[in-house]
């Protein structure tokens, strides 16, 4: 009896190794030669593009003066910018290389530290970006935009306090909207939303440059749909459409708020087809799926292939996506509950609350849900969809 | 002076708090594959066009896109940049490249370039040396994504800045990885206090009842409890292999622990019912969590995965097996020699007090480990 049972046990462990080993990686695809000439393999970013000739110039500056600071800032910069503007990653990658030599010294310039810490946040190392911040605050408390850096680090980790506080002491440093912008967005997570509208809503109604008017009014679209005011969200967000088409924070924003409101061939129309950026291939997989296109398996595959090639990187910054990806798209409540939890560890914003409350549900776990439920109710949650969420779940208790 | 800074502190806010920056194109990574054949090393190399526009430029004419004729043209120039950033060697020796065949493969972010050619060696090598700086003073986030196989084993690893260099020792033989793999597992069973204490707290009631007449049904029982362990230490360490699952190392330890003790203290005082082989498997789940914390997604395809994971937890097995027998045997071999006299009351207080010892020290790194967990949270 007791032989057989291990014969047994040997059987049942080799056939589950089999098993699950039949769900392993894709290989690469076959390479093949294009069949002429003309045939177009890449689409790059037009060269006439003003930013990139803007970008071309300063780096030229910038090697030309390869012992000089300011170019080198200058420099980098623009290629963060640019690298958010777009979605492209590889130009914060030429950033990073422009501030190498200068990150390399013994006393590291603050300008280049600051920088830094920007290309941190932008890789998500929230840990390794507060530790430059505070320590450049710590030598010069007045400086404007380190504070106002470090803010949104803090409101996106979850330290609300904190960042009310670097809002409060940017008060007479930088542009009025700015300050408006800051404070607004900690009053609401503190659980002020009416006061964070009003707040916003004034500081709006003064002149500001274009780039910031669009990020506070994107801002502002957010907290209406937050607060369920749909029509002030809509009026926003059209105000925002009205400055720039290709902002990708401002265009994933009013994406998320199309699919929510189940307007599914809106979201497509103004995400186009550049499958490329994740951020847009991803919300187009959501609107096919949910109107059910014929191209929803194939964007649904881009998706995952993606996801797996950061994953051989060892790149596991957007569990927030990959979260939101498992739970709709692949159905895997199971999956998603693991990875938003993971990322709430990391990010705390209401869409990472969200994605915890919504896969909780879908696997049936609301104890795992509890952590977050309970941050809510600290931070007197004001977000309607969060608060349905959490009273589907049984109210958190 | 004072435009400058809010301009700038506008454009540096649009992208701050908007939810998707890093969400965005992937990043530049180029996929280095080389198998070893001989003293010939068969390369095939993807490298992403868009970076290869950065570097030697694929679009002279500006015109915003690159066609197969425009990237024909600059096969030179691509070749050139390319080879000059990569070295392989052989034992230490120079692998020189042959020469280049270009074709294009699609990946999920866009059109690569694929270079393959054969380097030689001036003799067949134990070792691969890839030396790799494609890329890295432009964009330091560029990553090389290495495979090494040599017929049996395969070899992955990620190059960066940080870490340009990888060495791989080759095998040689088809099923050679299969048998490190096998030592990896009984290095890990032997190595790790934590299983050998569970697996004494487990079968010392077992152990215990060997006596001369009873030795097979003994070893039957105990080799049964241990497949049990292995089997489920297996399932939790596939999962992870494949990247199913993840458990922070902190929490697997703690839980690793607790099992200990509360194994420990059934013996003394049966707290988890009669089966045993329940608990052999259940905990086995757990213990397996701590090593798939350490482990992560082997990245490895089908067969070669198949292989690292069977050799794994038969070496496991291996060493439980040998192990037991070894037990049996000196438990058999104190019988004889103290023959009568202490019989089943000192057999049983021996019982409880070596599980005692262990539920006290299991208990205490419980402690210490839960505590550290607190800390870390």
């Amino acid at each position: 009896m007791p032989t057989k049972c291990l014969g047994a046990a040997r059987a049942g462990c080799a056939a589950l190794l089999l098993g699950l080993v039949a769900f392993a990686r894709p290989v690469l695809a076959l390479p093949f030669i294009p069949a002429g000439d003309d045939i177009v393999l890449e689409t790059l970013t037009p060269p006439g593009d003003p930013a990139l000739q803007e970008l071309r110039a300063l780096a030229a500056a910038e090697r030309a003066a390869p012992d000089t600071l300011a170019p080198a800032i200058a420099y980098a910069r623009r290629a963060v910018e640019f690298a958010r503007r777009n979605g492209d990653p590889r130009y914060a990658g030429y950033a990073e290389a422009a501030l190498r030599g200068w990150l390399a010294r013994a006393d590291v310039p603050p300008a280049a530290a600051f920088m830094d810490a920007v290309l941190r946040q932008y890789r998500h190392d929230f840990t390794g970006a507060l530790g430059i911040l505070d320590s450049l605050l710590a030598a010069r408390p007045g400086d404007a935009e380190t504070r106002l850096v470090r803010a949104t680090v803090r409101q996106v980790t979850g330290d609300i306090a904190g960042a009310a506080a670097d809002c409060d002491a940017l008060e007479g440093r930088a542009d009025y909207l700015v300050v408006a912008a800051c404070r607004a967005a900690a009053v609401e997570a503190a659980g002020e939303p009416a006061r964070a509208a009003r707040i916003l809503d004034i500081a709006l109604a003064l002149p500001a440059t274009p780039g910031l008017r669009l990020w506070a009014l994107t801002l502002a679209a957010e907290q209406a749909a937050r607060r369920g005011d749909r029509a002030k969200a809509e009026r926003r967000y059209q105000e925002a459409l009205a400055l720039d088409r290709n902002d990708l924070a401002l265009i994933s924003s009013y994406a998320d708020f199309l699919l929510d409101a189940g307007r599914n061939r809106e979201t497509r129309v103004l995400l186009g087809s550049d499958t490329k950026v994740d951020a847009i291939l991803l919300r187009l997989a959501l609107a096919a799926r949910a109107e059910g296109d014929d191209d929803a398996a194939d964007l649904i595959r881009i998706q995952a292939e993606r996801f797996a090639e950061a994953k051989l990187r060892g790149d596991s910054s957007h569990r927030r996506e990959e979260a939101r990806f498992a739970l709709v798209l692949q159905d895997d409540a199971p999956a998603a509950l693991a990875l938003a939890l993971q990322n709430w560890q990391i990010q705390r914003e209401p869409w990472d609350a969200r994605l915890v409350l919504q896969a909780a549900l879908a696997a049936d776990r609301p104890q795992a849900a509890r952590p977050v439920c309970a941050w809510l109710a600290a931070h007197g949650n004001t977000d309607v969809q969060l608060a349905r969420l959490v009273a589907a779940l049984g109210g958190g208790s | 002076m004072i435009r400058g800074p809010l301009f700038w502190l506008a454009l540096i806010l649009g992208g701050l708090v908007g939810a998707v920056p890093a969400f965005a194109h992937k990043s530049s990574d180029s996929y280095l594959s080389i198998a070893a054949n001989g003293d010939a090393l068969d390369v095939r190399w993807d490298i992403a066009l868009r970076d290869l526009d950065i570097a030697v430029g694929l679009d002279p004419d500006e015109q915003g896109q690159i066609t197969w004729g425009t990237l024909r043209r600059r096969f030179e120039a691509i070749d050139a940049y390319a080879l000059s950033r990569l070295a392989l060697t052989g034992d230490g020796l120079a692998c020189p490249a042959g020469p280049v065949a270009h074709l294009v493969d699609r990946h999920s972010d866009g059109a690569y370039v694929v270079l393959e050619f054969t380097a030689h060696c001036p003799a067949a090598p134990h070792a691969v040396g890839i030396q790799y700086r494609l890329l890295f003073d432009l964009d330091p986030q560029h990553r090389g994504l290495v495979t090494v196989s040599d017929g049996g084993s395969v070899h992955t690893s990620v190059l960066g800045p940080e870490r340009s260099f990888l060495a791989v020792n080759l095998q040689g033989g088809g099923t050679s990885g299969f048998w490190e793999f096998v030592r990896l597992g009984a290095e890990h069973i032997l190595g790790g206090r934590d299983h050998l204490l569970f697996l004494a707290v487990l079968l010392l009631p077992a152990l215990g009842r060997v006596r001369p007449g009873r030795v097979v049904r003994t070893l039957g029982e105990i080799a049964g409890l241990m497949s049990l362990f292995t089997l489920a230490h297996a399932v939790t360490v596939t999962l992870a292999a494949l990247g199913l699952i993840q458990v922070p190392a902190s929490i697997a330890e703690a839980a690793i622990a607790l099992s200990i003790a509360v194994t420990a203290i059934d013996n003394i005082r049966p707290i988890l019912g009669q089966r045993r082989g329940v608990i052999a498997f259940g905990f086995g789940l757990i213990h397996g969590l701590g090593f798939a914390s350490a482990l992560g997604p082997l990245s490895l395809s089908v067969w070669p995965l198949a292989a690292a994971l069977i050799g794994f937890n038969s070496g496991i097995e291996l060493v439980q097996l040998v192990l037991a027998v070894l037990a049996a045997g000196s438990v058999l071999l104190a019988r004889r020699l103290f023959a009568a006299g202490a019989g089943f009351a000192g057999a049983d207080r021996l019982l409880r007090a070596g599980s005692l010892g262990i539920a006290i020290l299991a208990g205490f790194w419980f402690f210490d480990r839960s505590t550290a967990l607190m800390g870390g949270l």
